[in-house]
Parts: structure tokens; C-alpha cells; sequence
């Protein structure tokens, strides 16, 4: 286990609006190697951005609570670090790449103080030093660095993201954390932050969790690939795994989703019926079951536990589970 | 932006052009003869049309507001008082650095304080001290400032003598005057930054911030205020307009010679010309500091430099409750 | 048919109604707010069943008598008994507040559409012409208008009418702009409606949340504002039974009958308290984006 750099175990965050919980991350596990890329799958309010957010221990108080479990980082729990600690680690051992590069920017900071603001934090570096390293982080995303002294409205979105790249990567972290990185973006755009970050990855051998909704994605970049469900690890393997031999019916749903080239002409898309369940009130039993066309009565009482249905390919369902281990 | 500062000291014109039309029409139109006033009752009727005449009380109402406004900008000579006999320009200028003195501190001592104020009750939202600071807040835009003036003057001058009543020519008569007019200024400051900030806190650079391993204060007053700075320096802007406004009742209660207690004297003895002077020169004040606060929005956020270089004037929308309104 | 669409109209408006109203009384401090000023109201209409003595009957037997069974606010240097002034105060007091906001109000209304409906020069002329209005500060303003005017209850409510109407104005138009855009406005032009009625029966209704809001919060400000003028001896001659005029009547007083200005002021503060209170509530309710 002591060569996972990151050990997630039974993780329970809930927000809390007028004194009820909203169940947002629900005894969520998941590890990852070092260099290794797992992409965290799932719909939108799944808990994918709790979970990144909690990683940092970001997740925002006092609305905000760990409920319960643990966060390892190289063995060490994030969530018992003393506020130094965490100022140390993040933007220096774990750095995040957010959702939207349209907000994520202060707007009243040039783009190069923003970078060499991390550069300074956590290398003892003069401010010119800081600048200058800043000026190659953005040469090294694509940007010219004498746009050291733009601000961020000066920037199309793209740009924006590769600045915000160039932040999460300027002090070699050794966990990158990406929220969505693209989601926000132009196709054409995408493709490229995508492709930058993958180079990026490789030069500075960094482990990354990549958050995504989007399988293709996951497929072009990760190793390993988590599928999260109301706040719960549904699916985890690696990549082969889910994508030949995707077993959970939400997993199965997911890729039933996808629109596919090859397909019958007249056959229809087959989306996964009903909505995401309101974390502020899940159904009991297995939280997929009130949309799982193979629902029976053992999934409405009891919550399955994860069951491991070949080397390291893990399934969290009655149906699923208890079928193939029986196999 | 050189362009953009020119265009807004030109704008200013019409506007105190108009303020001086309103104030003009104020002694136009209220009934009585000036000369007389200023001659008293057993004036002879030759010394009346004397006194017209050096008054420029004569010809239309036209061609008077041309030769007033003409005597302020050739000679900045806003007329003469009634009772002294004096240059109106003479008696402003001697009350106008009590006055000014005073809507300045109480600036400065609301600026300082509401901000802090504001950014602890944001930051540590919902606790005890939120509370504290949201209460004091209500109850200070709720007080009338005269009365807490009197009310100060009763416990700290009268009761334990700490301070004395009136007068402000020493640092310990600027205390009572300036907490009396600060008041009210400190606690909008205060809800405006509470306000503000609550807002900026709540965005994805502040996130970003943390997640680089900055310190919280840094995050906080780095990333946090200056964002949150506008709609907090317009408030602070347009207090200092309030705070020459209502220096009239701090003076009159604390009896500090100043502009205010000038007008307020002089409109129980009629004495326009000083009350015009007054006005207009409270309204230039106003206007200039108003005109300050704007570029200094500018020098705060570039995208408005930008947007004023681009020599688009269009007033950037600071005021959160325009902002919500538009 | 048309009946039908009135009536749903007018049940949709009851709806909002109920929604302002569920959503203003889970805001407990607006609910504080609001029974202030009810009892406030309650006060000034009830004043002559309340007051235990004539506000105006001079007792010189009993001058500067301590706040007492018999004189819960004590009397002043005329024997008359203060807790009857400040019951009567409230009369006053919420006469010029409610007068003074609604011919704001009424002002505003009118300029503000002009303005923001039809647009280009006339917007510009009449914009221009509130800045100036907002160039001289509140206090200042109406203590101007009051000095050509002279004093009294008539004339503190004109002068401080005049100088909340271009606030209203200022509201009222950028409301009217904000609905302008709306499909709907442009059907109605569209139909051939004129721009009278379209003024009338869209846009000003459209609009009606902020200026709510804005006659609230200016019915405090105002009925602070006209203490103000009687305080510094404008505005409400003495011997009106007037909060403001009560404070400047006591002043001499504050050395030795401190009480003299202790229940005036505490009048005026809670009646602005519970405005600005129920105001605040009220516009958090009536428009989600305003709030803070």
C-alpha cells in the first residue's frame, strides 16, 4: 500500500444548509499510484468536485464538514495536518486545475504575479527570480512571456486555462488535481489543453486524478478509472477494466449514453432513466437502485459493499457483485 | 485615461453650473429686498437703490445669475453676507478647515474601522462577533447624529468630564465630533464590506488562492479586498459628501465655527448670500471627492482602465444596489 | 376571455404575494422589524387614546419632573408631560415619512419611466438634471428649500419630497430598463398599444419591486431627515410635538434634566430601526439579487 501517493478511505463530507445535511461525498475509497492517472467519472453533483476539493482540504467551512474517514497523502492524513502543513502541501505536493479559467483568475492580479505568487510560496526565490520563472511557466504553455504583465480579461478562455495550467504545475507538484479541466472550453480548445496537460504530465511525471463527465477523455488519458455515483465509488479499475468489461448497471448506463457511429441506423440513444438523486435526501439501500433496471428487493434494503470481481476490478452491486463472484 | 480624466472634469461644469441655478433661484424667489435687509428699516430709498445696485440685484433674472456667476469664476466672489458685511468667500474660508477637518477624520476613523469591521464580520460569518458587528451596524445607520451627539456630550463632557463640549481647535475637541459624525458612516461601510466581501469570498480565485498554499490573511486582504474594494470605496466616497452635509448638525450640536453652523445661522437671520456660498461650496467639494473616488476605481481595477481607454465612459455599475436594480 | 386572463393574472400576483410574504417571515429580524412599525402606526393613530395628558397643556407647577408614575417620560421646562410629546411625535413624524415617500415616489415614477422609456435626449436632459439634485448632499438640500420656503409641517414635506425624487428617478429608470428588453414590451408595441399604456400597465408594474423597497427605505430616511430640519430649527416649529424640535427644545436642559433628550432620540431611533429592518427583509424577499 506505501506506494500509493494518495489513499482515500470511507471519506464522508456533507454540507449543511439550515441544519440538514446535504450528503455530498458518502464512505468514498480510492487510491492512486505514483505516476499513475485515474479519472474520477461520474454526473454532475456526483461529489467529483467535493472529493477533488477535499484533497486540498479545500471543501469551504463552516457549511462544509468531514464527516469521517481519512485522506493519505504519501501516508500522512490531509485532513489532521496543522494549518502549516497544509500551506506547505498545497500548490506544492498537490496542485488543482480548475473547472471554469474564467473565475478561477483573480481579476485585478496580472497573470504573471498570480503565477510567481506560488513560485514564491513555496521556493525561497527573489521576486525576480519568481518572475522569471514565471515567464517560462507561461512560454511553457503556450503563451509569450512578455504577456507576463497582462491581466486576465485580456485573455480568451484558452488562454485563461493554460494560465491556470501554468499556476498548478509551476512548482512540480506531484499530484495534479483536474477539475473539469476542459469543460468549460471550445472544442478545438480542448483538445489541446487536453493534450497540453497530458506533455506536461509525462515531462514532470506527475500522478493525476482528471474529474471528468466525458468519457472520451477519460479513455485518451487515464490508467485507472474511478466511476462515483451519489458520493460513492460505484466501479473502480483500470481503464480495460470499465471500458471491455464495464460490469455496474450505472457504468453500463453511462456508456449506453454515448452516441456511437457504428450503430444500427434507427437505434436510439438509451439514456439512464430518471434524474441524479438529491444528495439531500438519498434512497435507502443502494443509491442507484430507484434508476436500475435490474433493482431487486436486497438492493432497496442494504447499501452493497464493493466486492473485488477480478485483480484489482472492483463493483459495488448485489446484481453485479455477488453474480460474478458466484461465477 | 488622460482623455477620460479631462471629459470628467468638463462634465463637472454643467453640473455646478446647475447647482449655482438652483441656489441663485433659492434668494430669486423668496420674498423680501435684500438691500433692505442689509440697510435695515430706516434705510432712505436712495441708499436701498444704492445698495441694489452694488448688490447687482438689478435687470432681469438672466442678466443677475450671468453677473452672479460671473463675480464666482473671475473672482471667486460668492457675495456679501448680510450681518457682517464681510466677503462670503472670507467667512467660508475661515469655518472651512474646522469643517473639513472634521467630515475628513470622520472619513478616515468610519473608512478604517468599517472595513475592519466588515472584513473580521465576513470572514467569520454567523459567529458571535458577526453578530456583535451586524447589530452595532444596524443600530449605527438607525441612530440620528445629533442625538448621539447630545448623548455624548452628556456622559463624556457632562457626567465624566473626559472631553470638553464645544469648540475644536484641539486634538481632544476632535474626538467627540468626529465618533458623533463617523457613526453613521461606519456602520454603512461596515455592512457594505461585510456585504462585499461575503460575495468575493465566495468566488473560484479565492479558491484558487488557497489552493497555492497562501496564507489566510493573505488570501483574505490580497485577493479578497481589493476585489471587494469598489462598491466599498464608493460608499466611503459618498460619506464624505454626507459628512460635509451633516457637519451642519454636528456643529450645531458640538458649536464648532465651521461651514455648517455658518448656514445654519445664517438662515435663522436670512442671510442668503452666505447660504448660496454654502451650498455651492459644499456641492464643489462634494463633486471633486465624488470625482477622486472614480478614478480611483481605475487604479483599482484594470479591466475599468481598460474600459476607459477604450473611451467608453459609461459609469462602471460599483454601487451593489444599482448593480442589483439595472 | 379576457376575464379569464385577468384572473389569472391576478392570482399569479397573489401567488408572489404569498411567496414575498412566506419568504419575509422566516427573516426574523424583518418580522421584528415590521411589528415596530405596526405599533409605530398603531401609536400615531391611537395617540389621543394613549397619551395620558394634553401635549400642548403647560403646567408650570410641574416643571422638570423626573420620569415618574405619573409622567413616564418626565415634563419639560413647560410642565408638559414628554411621554403624551412623543406619542403625538409619532403623528407627525409618520405623516412626513409617508408624504414625503410617496411624492418621491409618485416623481420618480413619473421622470423615470420618461426617462428610461423613451430614451436619447429626453433621458439625458432629465439624468442630468437629477446629478445636479444628487451633487448637493441630502441635509443640505433640503435645509436650502426650507430656507426659501420657510418652515412647517407642508413645506418640510415638499422640500424633502423634492430631494428624494431624483433617487426614485434614478431607481425607477433603470428598473424601466431592465424590463424595456423583455419580449413582451415589444409585443405590446408590437400590437399596436400605445406607449402611455404600455408605460402604465408594463413597465411600471414590472418595476414595482425595487421601488417598493425604495419607499421604505426612504420613509426612514425621510422622517430622519425632517427631525433633522426641526432639530437645527427648520423643518416643525415648536411647540408641535415633534421628536426633532423636542431635542433642540431640551438642549439648554442636558446639564442637569438628561432624561429631556433621552426619549425623543430613543422615538426616532426605533422607528428608523424597525423601517430599515423590515426594509432590508423586504427587499431580500422581493428581489433575491439584491441581497447581500
Amino acid at each position: 500500500m506505501s506506494e500509493n501517493l494518495l489513499d482515500i478511505k470511507n471519506l464522508t463530507v456533507y454540507y449543511y444548509r439550515d441544519g440538514k445535511p446535504i450528503k455530498a461525498v458518502n464512505d468514498l475509497s480510492f487510491s492512486l499510484g505514483k505516476g499513475e492517472t485515474l479519472g474520477l467519472v461520474g454526473e454532475t453533483g456526483a461529489g467529483k468536485t467535493t472529493t477533488a476539493k477535499a484533497i486540498l482540504k479545500l471543501v469551504p467551512e463552516p457549511q462544509g464538514k468531514y464527516e469521517s474517514g481519512e485522506i493519505l497523502l504519501d501516508g500522512k492524513d490531509v485532513l489532521k495536518m496543522s494549518k502549516g502543513q497544509l500551506r506547505r502541501m498545497r500548490g506544492h505536493d498537490v496542485a488543482m486545475i480548475f473547472q471554469d479559467p474564467m473565475t478561477s483568475l483573480n481579476p485585478v492580479l496580472t497573470v504573471g504575479e498570480q503565477i510567481a505568487e506560488v513560485v514564491r510560496l513555496h521556493s525561497k526565490v527573489s521576486r525576480a527570480e519568481a518572475t522569471k520563472k514565471a515567464q517560462e511557466m507561461l512560454e511553457m504553455v503556450g503563451i509569450s512571456g512578455s504577456r507576463y504583465t497582462a491581466y486576465p480579461h485580456e485573455f480568451s478562455g484558452g488562454m485563461k486555462q493554460r494560465v491556470v495550467i501554468a499556476i498548478a504545475l509551476a512548482c512540480n507538484p506531484r499530484l495534479l488535481i483536474a477539475d473539469e479541466p476542459t469543460t468549460a472550453l471550445d472544442v478545438t480548445i480542448q483538445a489541446q489543453v487536453l493534450e497540453l496537460i497530458k506533455d506536461l504530465k509525462d515531462k514532470f511525471n506527475t500522478s493525476m486524478l482528471l474529474i471528468t463527465h466525458d468519457l472520451g477523455i477519460v479513455a485518451e488519458v487515464c490508467d485507472k478509472v474511478a466511476v462515483i455515483y451519489a458520493g460513492e465509488i460505484v466501479e473502480s479499475g483500470t481503464a480495460e477494466d470499465i471500458f471491455d468489461r464495464g460490469t455496474h448497471p450505472y457504468t453500463e448506463g453511462l456508456f449506453n449514453c454515448l452516441p456511437r457511429l457504428d450503430s444500427e441506423e434507427g437505434e436510439r440513444l438509451n439514456p439512464i432513466k430518471g434524474l441524479a438523486p438529491d444528495p439531500m435526501n438519498l434512497p435507502a439501500g443502494c443509491a442507484f437502485h430507484p434508476r436500475c433496471p435490474y433493482a431487486t428487493d436486497a438492493c432497496r434494503q442494504s447499501n452493497p459493499k464493493p466486492v473485488e470481481i477480478e485483480p484489482g476490478h472492483f463493483v459495488k452491486c448485489h446484481v453485479r457483485g455477488i453474480g460474478k463472484e458466484d461465477a | 485615461m488622460l482623455r477620460y480624466v479631462g471629459k470628467r472634469i468638463l462634465m463637472l461644469i454643467p453640473v455646478m453650473l446647475g447647482v449655482s441655478l438652483i441656489v441663485f433661484c433659492m434668494i430669486y424667489f423668496t420674498p423680501g429686498d435684500p438691500a433692505e435687509y442689509m440697510l435695515g428699516v430706516d434705510a432712505t430709498p436712495e441708499a436701498v437703490a444704492a445698495m441694489r445696485e452694488q448688490l447687482g440685484l438689478n435687470g432681469t433674472f438672466l442678466e443677475q445669475y450671468i453677473r452672479y456667476i460671473g463675480k464666482i469664476i473671475t473672482r471667486f466672489d460668492f457675495g456679501t453676507s448680510y450681518s457682517t458685511h464681510r466677503s462670503v468667500t472670507t467667512e467660508i474660508l475661515d469655518r472651512f478647515p474646522n469643517t473639513f477637518r472634521l467630515a475628513l477624520l470622520s472619513m478616515v476613523v468610519s473608512a478604517v474601522l468599517g472595513i475592519i469591521l466588515g472584513i473580521i464580520s465576513a470572514t467569520k460569518q454567523y459567529t458571535i462577533f458577526d453578530n456583535m458587528a451586524s447589530a452595532f451596524a444596524l443600530i449605527g445607520t438607525s441612530m440620528p447624529s445629533f442625538w448621539f451627539g447630545l448623548m455624548l456630550i452628556i456622559w463624556f463632557c457632562l457626567k465624566l468630564k473626559w472631553f470638553p463640549p464645544s469648540g475644536f481647535d484641539t486634538p481632544a475637541q476632535w474626538v467627540l465630533p468626529t465618533i458623533c459624525l463617523g457613526l453613521g458612516s461606519t456602520a454603512t461601510v461596515t455592512r457594505q464590506t461585510r456585504s462585499s466581501m461575503l460575495e468575493v469570498i465566495r468566488q473560484d480565485y479565492i479558491v484558487t488562492a488557497r489552493s497555492k498554499g497562501q496564507l489566510e490573511s493573505v488570501v483574505v486582504l490580497k485577493h479578497g479586498l481589493k476585489n471587494a474594494m469598489m462598491p466599498i470605496i464608493t460608499v466611503i466616497g459618498n460619506s464624505f459628501g454626507v459628512h460635509l452635509g451633516g457637519a451642519m448638525l454636528t456643529e450645531t450640536v458640538f458649536s464648532i465655527p465651521g461651514i455648517g453652523k455658518m448656514m445654519v445661522d445664517a438662515i435663522a437671520i436670512k442671510n442668503y448670500p452666505v447660504v448660496q456660498g454654502g451650498v455651492l461650496f459644499i456641492a464643489l467639494c462634494s463633486s471633486v471627492v465624488n470625482l477622486l473616488v472614480d478614478l480611483l476605481y481605475a487604479y483599482i481595477d484594470p479591466r475599468i482602465k481598460a474600459q476607459y481607454s477604450k473611451k467608453k465612459v459609461k459609469k462602471p455599475a460599483a454601487n451593489q444596489k444599482t448593480k442589483g436594480v439595472a | 376571455m379576457p376575464d379569464i386572463m385577468e384572473n389569472s393574472a391576478e392570482l399569479k400576483k397573489q401567488n408572489q404575494l404569498l411567496e414575498v410574504w412566506k419568504s419575509l417571515k422566516k427573516n426574523r429580524l424583518a418580522v421584528f422589524g415590521l411589528c415596530l412599525t405596526i405599533l409605530l402606526i398603531l401609536v400615531a393613530i391611537f395617540a389621543d387614546v394613549i397619551a395620558p395628558y394634553d401635549p400642548y397643556s403647560n403646567d408650570l407647577a410641574n416643571t422638570f419632573c423626573y420620569p415618574c408614575r405619573a409622567h413616564l417620560f418626565g415634563t419639560d421646562n413647560m410642565g408638559r408631560d414628554q411621554f403624551s410629546r412623543v406619542v403625538y411625535g409619532a403623528r407627525i413624524s409618520l405623516l412626513v415619512g409617508i408624504s414625503t415617500s410617496l411624492f418621491g415616489m409618485i416623481g420618480g415614477i413619473i421622470l423615470g419611466s420618461i426617462a428610461g422609456y423613451y430614451g436619447s435626449h429626453t433621458e439625458t436632459v432629465i439624468m442630468r438634471a437629477m446629478d445636479i439634485f444628487m451633487a448637493i448632499p441630502g441635509t443640505l438640500l433640503a435645509m436650502s428649500i426650507m430656507a426659501v420656503l420657510g418652515q412647517g409641517v407642508g413645506n418640510t414635506i415638499l422640500a424633502l419630497g423634492i430631494g428624494a425624487v431624483p433617487r426614485f428617478t434614478r431607481v425607477v429608470r433603470s428598473a424601466v430598463l431592465g424590463v424595456k428588453g423583455n419580449e413582451y414590451i415589444e409585443a405590446a408595441q408590437a400590437i399596436g398599444a400605445s406607449s402611455f399604456r404600455i408605460i402604465t400597465k408594463y413597465i411600471v408594474v414590472n418595476s414595482l419591486a425595487p421601488i417598493i423597497v425604495q419607499t421604505t427605505m426612504n420613509v426612514a430616511s425621510a422622517i430622519l431627515a425632517a427631525t433633522s430640519l426641526s432639530f437645527i430649527g427648520l423643518g416643525v416649529q415648536p411647540p408641535t410635538a415633534e421628536w426633532g424640535s423636542m431635542l433642540s427644545a431640551a438642549r439648554p436642559y442636558i446639564r442637569d434634566y438628561g432624561f429631556l433628550v433621552l426619549y425623543p432620540g430613543l422615538a426616532i431611533m426605533a422607528t428608523i430601526f424597525g423601517l430599515n429592518l423590515f426594509g432590508d427583509g423586504l427587499r431580500d424577499a422581493l428581489d433575491p439579487r439584491l441581497k447581500n
